[in-house]
């Protein structure tokens, strides 16, 4: 699967990293920092397919940020933390293809300072629950056999029942975390497609059926779930292909309990889009209707998005899903559907 | 005409012969379809050489050939890979690089020999290959606009083994390899595109790009093909070839946005009252803004009072309905 290893100097006796190193049964290149090879050469992004390096490093800087607006649910404080950039998988819409000079993967190891931070994060809100997401730049399970981090976000859980942990993923690399104990404040949350679609736009990554079946295992494990049907991709029969994933949810008992189900339809920066264009001129998102819209972002026109929002919506509520689990990611708040 | 670029005559030899290329001027090497240009060792060296002779003659193709050092142990000696994407190393990766196919193996262009492994080891996560060309002759393309297409002859192991003797030794043999390979690729790239043409229709540059944009959206889509348009209806439904595709042009917009006619005819339908009596009423072409800008003109008090009065009758609330997606009640 790697291409090369490359390790940072000072890591060379890191027992996280010498484990992972043992999985992969694979002797490093050692650099000064990773950087000083990731990024300094703009990879083109499908590369990956057949070249994909592994770097083992330090995060430096911030290794906590606060999560954009909308985000999670609103009136609570989110933050997402880096452990990883890029990801094993290939999905179309991706915005890390637009976003790294690389897609080469960064594991970060340094999880005990990134979860200092986010201790400090938790004391600068002490009365409030805090979100902290996993999985913005990468995703939070797929690789987890391997790095082996899970158990200390899962002990910084235990210890502050007020800091929620969300990791998001489209793998079903659940093993490590059933090895866990469930906790109220770990949220195991799913990026969920109709299945044709998902098999057509989520390259390489578990199919919806599987994805559904992790969810089912996790919560009868006792694990808190979320869901997100995000990106919504239009096709000329959405709502039947929205209502079959809902049924199935419902099949599975997965709408009760369920933490949070978040709608986003399919968007893009302009780089981003431009890029897509270049990777996958076959996509099916390029189908639909495109337009430049109100914040600059490409997105489909308004009547068509606000119309597939609120249809899936309400195939969610009808099937089960209660309405204050649902919320509209990254678009506009004010209209109330 | 095509431009061959290579760094040495040891290398060029055989293309020079086999494609009867006269010598015009020192290291540049003209024949009917094909000019070949001698580069030197070195990027710059490439790059000057390159834009020299991309400043002095139009080419649509550039190809860059030569040996080159494999850093992996999957790319053997003596067989040739498409280069991908090159890259340029100098104490390390260097930002730009240029993508140059979709498929083969990345080169990195290095500013010296390589000679040693640990040197070679350094180099290995970014490319497979090691020349010391590319990059030059690359950036030159890029800024003329030119496509460039690479092919290397792997010729030894970089940082493993002395490669000049072996250059000496094998050169000739190198470069009839490249030769043979490179020959067919010349001869397919004189054969060109049979024009557009569908019978009935009459197409513009703009509505030609706008059909293929169409009709490549709607085979992702659908699977459609041209075979499958029902373009016997268009045709007897107007005698005017240009009404005809604007006509099939509509159709394909609709089944590839079946939404959009929906929005728009109650668009119109909203507007209308207003509309046929002369009150203009404007919106966002993107449906993006709620708002909406009503003008009038009058002549008299009467005609003013009668479009006041339609106006102050008329509600935004359908638009702004329609747009926050309330497409299912009619």
């Amino acid at each position: 699967m790697w291409n090369e290893v490359y390790l940072e100097k000072n890591l060379e006796s890191s027992p996280r990293a010498v484990s992972i190193l043992q999985k992969l049964n694979k002797s490093p290149i050692l650099i000064n920092q990773f950087d000083d090879i990731w990024g300094r050469s703009k990879k083109p992004y499908l590369h990956k397919r057949d070249s994909l390096n592994l770097f083992i490093a330090e995060k430096k800087g911030q290794l906590i940020k606060e999560a954009p607006a909308a985000y999670g649910k609103s009136g609570e404080a989110h933050y997402y933390f880096i452990h990883a950039y890029n990801c094993i998988y290939e999905c179309e819409y991706c915005y890390l293809q637009g976003y790294f000079n690389s897609p080469d993967i960064v594991l970060f190891i340094n999880h005990e300072e990134i979860i200092l931070e986010m201790e400090k994060a938790l004391l600068m809100h002490p009365e409030e629950r805090v979100w902290f997401h996993a999985g913005e730049f990468s995703d939070s399970l797929a690789l987890t056999h391997l790095t082996g981090e899970l158990d200390l976000y899962h002990d910084f859980c235990e210890r502050n029942p007020r800091a929620f942990i969300e990791l998001r993923t489209k793998s079903v690399n659940t093993r490590e975390l059933l090895k866990l104990k469930a906790l109220d404040n770990l949220v195991v949350s799913f990026s969920l497609s109709p299945e044709k679609m998902a098999k057509s736009i989520d390259q390489k990554t578990p199919g919806t059926q599987s994805r559904l079946k992790a969810m089912k295992a996790l919560k009868d494990a006792g694990f808190k779930l979320g869901a997100h049907f995000d990106p919504i991709v239009y096709e000329d029969h959405f709502k039947e292909t929205y209502q079959a994933l809902c049924s199935q949810m419902k099949e599975l008992n997965l709408w009760s309990d369920l933490e949070y189900l978040s709608l986003g339809v399919v968007r893009f920066t302009k780089d981003v889009y431009r890029e897509m264009e270049n990777n996958y001129p076959d996509s099916l998102i390029h189908t639909g209707p495109m337009v430049k819209s109100f914040d600059g972002k490409v997105r489909y026109h308004r009547p068509l998005r606000m119309w597939m929002m609120s249809s899936i919506k309400e195939i969610a509520l009808n099937s089960g899903c209660s309405s204050e689990a649902i919320y509209l990611c990254m678009e506009e708040d004010e209209t109330g559907i | 005409m095509n431009l061959i670029t290579m760094a040495y005559m040891g290398e060029a030899q055989a293309l020079i012969d086999g494609l009867r290329l006269q010598k015009v001027s020192e290291g540049i090497f003209e024949g009917d379809q094909v000019t070949l240009i001698l580069t030197g060792e070195g990027p710059f060296e490439a790059a000057i050489k390159t834009s020299a002779i991309l400043g002095s003659k139009a080419f649509e193709q550039i190809f860059n050939l030569g040996i080159a050092g494999s850093l992996h142990a999957d790319l053997p000696k003596e067989e040739i890979f498409e280069i991908r994407s090159s890259y340029l190393f100098l104490n390390g990766p260097q930002f730009k690089s240029f993508p140059l196919s979709s498929q083969g193996v990345d080169c990195l262009t290095s500013f010296k020999r390589v000679l040693l492994p640990e040197e070679a080891q350094q180099m290995k996560g970014v490319a497979g290959i090691v020349d010391r060309e590319l990059w030059g002759v690359a950036m030159s393309a890029k800024n003329a606009g030119i496509p460039l297409r690479c092919f290397k002859l792997i010729s030894d192991f970089a940082g493993a083994e002395a490669i000049c003797d072996m250059a000496l030794e094998n050169s000739l043999e190198w470069s009839k390899k490249l030769f043979q390979f490179i020959k067919p690729l010349l001869e397919n790239d004189s054969q060109t595109e049979a024009p557009f043409n569908l019978p009935g229709f009459y197409f513009t540059f703009s509505s030609q790009h706008q059909f293929h944009n169409l009709m490549d959206k709607l085979r992702i889509k659908e699977d459609l093909k041209v075979t499958d348009l029902p373009l016997e209806s268009f045709i007897e439904k107007s005698k005017n070839q240009k009404d005809r595709t604007k006509l099939l042009l509509q159709y394909l917009d609709q089944r590839l946005d079946p939404v959009k006619e929906k929005v728009q005819s109650r668009i119109n339908a909203w507007k209308k009252p207003l509309e046929n009596h002369g009150v203009k009423v404007d919106i966002d072409s993107k449906w993006e803004s709620p708002q909406v800008k009503i003008t009038l003109e009058a002549k008299s008090d009467e005609e003013l009072k009668q479009k006041l009065a339609l106006v102050s009758h008329f509600s935004l609330r359908p638009y702004q309905d329609l747009l926050e997606g309330k497409l299912d009640v009619e």
